[in-house]
């Protein structure tokens, strides 16, 4: 489990501050700068997890165009927008069509946090599950995202035990507990993109570094948390022939 | 005595001559053996030329076109005696004897038309007066047994010889070729040759003073002129016979032949002038032809003008209402254009005069509110009364919040107007939305003791714009607690039907106005147009109505049955 590291592009000094303890009091790890160059700067130099920019910076929608810039580079990250005007007008000029996140100036605690858990879910495309409950879980390629009391956290993939199909969605068992993940199976497995992601089962995606035993014959795999996953027919074969497990 | 024979010879030999070639029967199928004989010539461009003048008497162009046909090498030896043949006709009708000679002379025996060069040279000869060389040419035609092969008279070649042998005043042979003619034409019944020849029979024996001879000739022939509608001869005749009369010394017959010559002469002249008279009249009716025609034709170009006038009118006309229509269609769409524009600019006008009264009126009392807390402020430092200062400062911070509150209407209430507001609906939580703008209120509901009783089913899911729900939840909970007093309450809840989900905010302040409900219930649709701020309904109002319509929802206000009232959002389902 660990923080999440969020740049913070805002030119206004005091509410570039204000923010700042916000954040702070909420456990999440900023980084303040105050024009674009820099933010380019710091973004080629370390991983975040979240840009926080101001739309406006020295009166000109500069924020507008680092965001158009990182999408050309490929730079993978949520953004929140900061406005202190629902117009529309800065982002039509623009020409910004993704699904953004934003947040009217002034904004309380609540609205604050609450956009955040939208920006990740937004970014993901996985709606309506951090701001809905703080067991449901955001998956990404490296991490997934939980809530933790009112702030979300990120927690490395490879504390994922397994994945169990429940319904439309699925349940992730962590070290930490259970997650709701409202995609399906087929889906996590391609965002993961994990080898040690291996399926037993039609409803299972396993973490094969977390096997302890496996009964072959009676189809069943019990986990390092003693959890029981179940082997079926097609999917054991492929299992026993990569021999992965086998180290 | 002589001198009249003399006249009088010349007279009678000129008839048949001039009758020999006027034969208008065999003329006709002398013609057509023509055409028919040398069919074979036709593709001779030249020749063809010339044999369409020749038949049609233009001798000048046949002349011109045989000797083209004549130039040029390789010709056919028969087509070169056609051409020799149709010179020498031309130039005889054209009474250039020799040249006719010279041409008729070049025509090869095997001709068809050989013996009828022949006839032409007697005749040329007998026009030149060579009177043997005629003789000579006649006789090697009179040796042929029918007619129909020349296509002439064999009597006439004979009457011919008789008058060359009669010129030459060898009066035994003519005597011989003109009787024999006279038995042809006796025979033949032929009236007008016959007067000649017994014209030409009485003047041979005249010649050799055998009056006795001559007479009855000179007497037959002026009996049967009376039968022959040629003036000429009836003049000719009765000439004869007064000179005949004279000799005799008959005077008084002589002179009434006389004057039968002279009344047939007269006739003549008569006949020539009603000859001229009627060419003339020809020519007179010709011309009135040709000024009907001339009308006509007039008449045409006019009627033509006419009709050309008529389509390019009716042309001109359509164009014109063509373009008419078009103009009036542009009209009409200009029109309406104008007229939405005038509507939305009215709309506009509506929205800033709105705009205008709102911060003249609303916003003016709070900003002097204000002025006067900060004089209070004023005076309080200076007289350092410190207990009343933070009344009075809380005071000031309510009133710059509730200004701050309407300026944040106005503000997105002309974002909406212009169409500006950023509206993104969404699928999401009602809850979470809810509790955000609940959070602000709490502290100044605390203020008034306000017991806040919130009831959210966090499993309602609503498809909304979440910032514009925001406005309208801040708007409403601030006037829940505005006329809400002290230790009153205020209850938050959520609903859900089949197709909507409903936000309930139910107070126990003071309530609608009878008057506000009235309006509210009676319009569908609250707009500037149809609000009237004098009965209470605000800009926040008409904000809240606008915002929840274009979030496909309404806003229900009623009045509770004990006291205070109910606002309730509703909000399409997901």
């Amino acid at each position: 489990m660990e923080q999440l590291h969020i740049l913070l592009l805002e030119d206004d000094v005091a509410e570039a501050q204000e923010m700042i303890s916000l954040l702070n009091r909420n456990d999440y790890l900023v980084t303040h700068v105050s024009n674009t160059a820099d933010a380019l700067k710091k973004l080629h130099i370390q991983h975040f997890d979240m840009i926080i920019l101001d739309i406006m910076i020295d009166g000109k929608p500069q924020g507008i165009t680092l965001a158009k810039q990182l999408d050309m580079e490929g730079t993978q990250i949520p953004f929140i927008f900061l406005t202190s005007m629902q117009s529309r007008t800065v982002f039509e000029k623009a020409k910004y069509t993704k699904p953004f996140s934003y947040l009217l100036k002034p904004f309380n605690e609540m609205e604050f946090l609450y956009t955040i858990e939208l920006a990740i879910e937004t970014h993901y495309s996985q709606e309506n599950t951090l701001s809905m409950s703080a067991t449901t879980a955001v998956v990404a390629p490296e991490f997934f995202f939980v809530k933790e009391r009112q702030k979300v956290v990120k927690v490395n993939v490879t504390t994922i035990i397994y994945i169990e199909v429940d319904n439309k969605y699925c349940h992730l068992i962590c070290e930490r507990g259970s997650y709701l993940i409202k995609l399906s199976l087929s889906k996590i497995k391609e965002i993961l993109a994990n080898p040690d992601f291996r399926q037993t089962h039609r409803n299972y995606l396993v973490n094969v570094t977390k096997i302890k035993e496996m009964y072959i014959e009676d189809n069943l795999i019990i986990m390092e948390t003693n959890h029981k996953v179940p082997f079926s027919g097609r999917f054991k074969a492929t299992f026993l022939k990569d021999g992965l497990f086998f180290r | 005595m002589t001198y009249f024979r003399g006249i009088f010879l010349l007279l009678f030999v000129c008839i048949p001559f001039f009758v020999f070639s006027q034969q208008k029967v065999d003329h006709t199928l002398f013609r057509k053996k023509i055409v028919e004989k040398s069919a074979r010539f036709e593709k001779d461009t030249y020749f063809n030329e010339a044999r369409s003048s020749f038949l049609q008497e233009k001798w000048d162009s046949t002349l011109v076109y045989t000797a083209k046909q004549l130039v040029l090498k390789n010709n056919d030896p028969e087509l070169t005696n056609y051409c020799h043949f149709f010179r020498g006709y031309s130039f005889q009708e054209k009474k250039l004897f020799e040249q006719a000679e010279q041409s008729f002379l070049k025509i090869t025996p095997d001709f068809y038309f050989y013996y009828h060069s022949k006839a032409f040279l007697g005749g040329n000869a007998l026009e030149q007066h060579k009177f043997e060389k005629a003789i000579a040419y006649y006789k090697s035609v009179e040796h042929l047994k029918t007619d129909q092969d020349l296509f002439l008279e064999k009597s006439r070649v004979e009457h011919n010889i008789g008058l060359c042998y009669l010129h030459l005043q060898q009066f035994d042979k003519a005597e011989y070729y003109l009787l024999k003619s006279t038995k042809m034409h006796e025979t033949a019944n032929d009236t007008i040759n016959l007067v000649s020849s017994y014209g030409d029979l009485a003047n041979l024996y005249y010649e050799q003073y055998k009056d006795e001879k001559a007479i009855p000739y000179f007497e037959k022939a002026y009996q049967l002129s009376k039968y022959v509608s040629s003036f000429n001869v009836k003049a000719t005749t009765a000439l004869n016979m007064s000179i005949v009369e004279e000799n005799k010394k008959q005077y008084a017959n002589a002179l009434s032949y006389r004057k039968e010559f002279e009344q047939w002469n007269d006739s003549v002249n008569n006949q020539n002038k009603i000859w001229n008279t009627v060419q003339s009249e020809k020519q007179i009716a010709i011309l009135e032809k040709d000024k009907d025609f001339r009308i006509l034709e007039a008449y045409n170009n006019v009627k033509i003008a006419e009709r050309n006038g008529f389509i390019y009118s009716s042309i001109f006309l359509l164009i014109l209402l063509g373009a008419g229509t078009y103009l009036y269609r542009e009209k009409i769409k200009a029109t309406k254009i104008i007229n939405d524009q005038k509507k939305a600019l009215n709309e506009l006008n509506t929205t800033k005069d709105y705009l205008f009264s709102v911060v003249s009126h609303d916003l003016r009392s709070p900003v002097n509110a204000l002025r006067k807390q900060h004089h209070k402020l004023q005076q309080q430092v200076v007289a350092q009364d410190f207990e009343s200062l933070q009344a009075t400062i809380e005071t000031s911070t309510n009133i710059s919040e509730s200004m701050y509150g309407l300026l944040t209407n106005i503000l997105h209430w002309s974002l909406e107007q212009r169409k500006q507001l950023l509206f993104q609906p969404k699928v999401s939580s009602l809850q979470p939305i809810i509790t955000q703008v609940i959070f602000d209120f709490e502290s100044l509901a605390a203020a008034k003791n306000i017991v806040l009783t919130i009831a959210i089913d966090n499993t309602i899911m609503a498809n909304f714009d979440r910032e514009s729900l925001k406005i309208i939840l801040r708007n409403l909970i601030d006037n829940a607690i505005k006329y809400t007093p002290e230790a009153g309450t205020i209850e938050i809840h959520t609903s859900q039907t089949e197709l909507h989900s409903h936000i309930t905010i139910k107070d126990t302040g003071i309530g609608f106005s009878q008057e506000q409900l009235n309006l509210i219930s009676n319009l569908k649709e609250i707009t500037i147009s149809n609000i009237d701020r004098a009965k209470g309904v605000g800009l926040g109002l008409l904000l809240c109505t606008t915002l929840a319509t274009k979030n496909n929802g309404e806003l229900r206000m009623t009045n509770n049955k004990t006291i205070g009232a109910t606002i309730t959002i509703v909000l399409p389902n997901a």
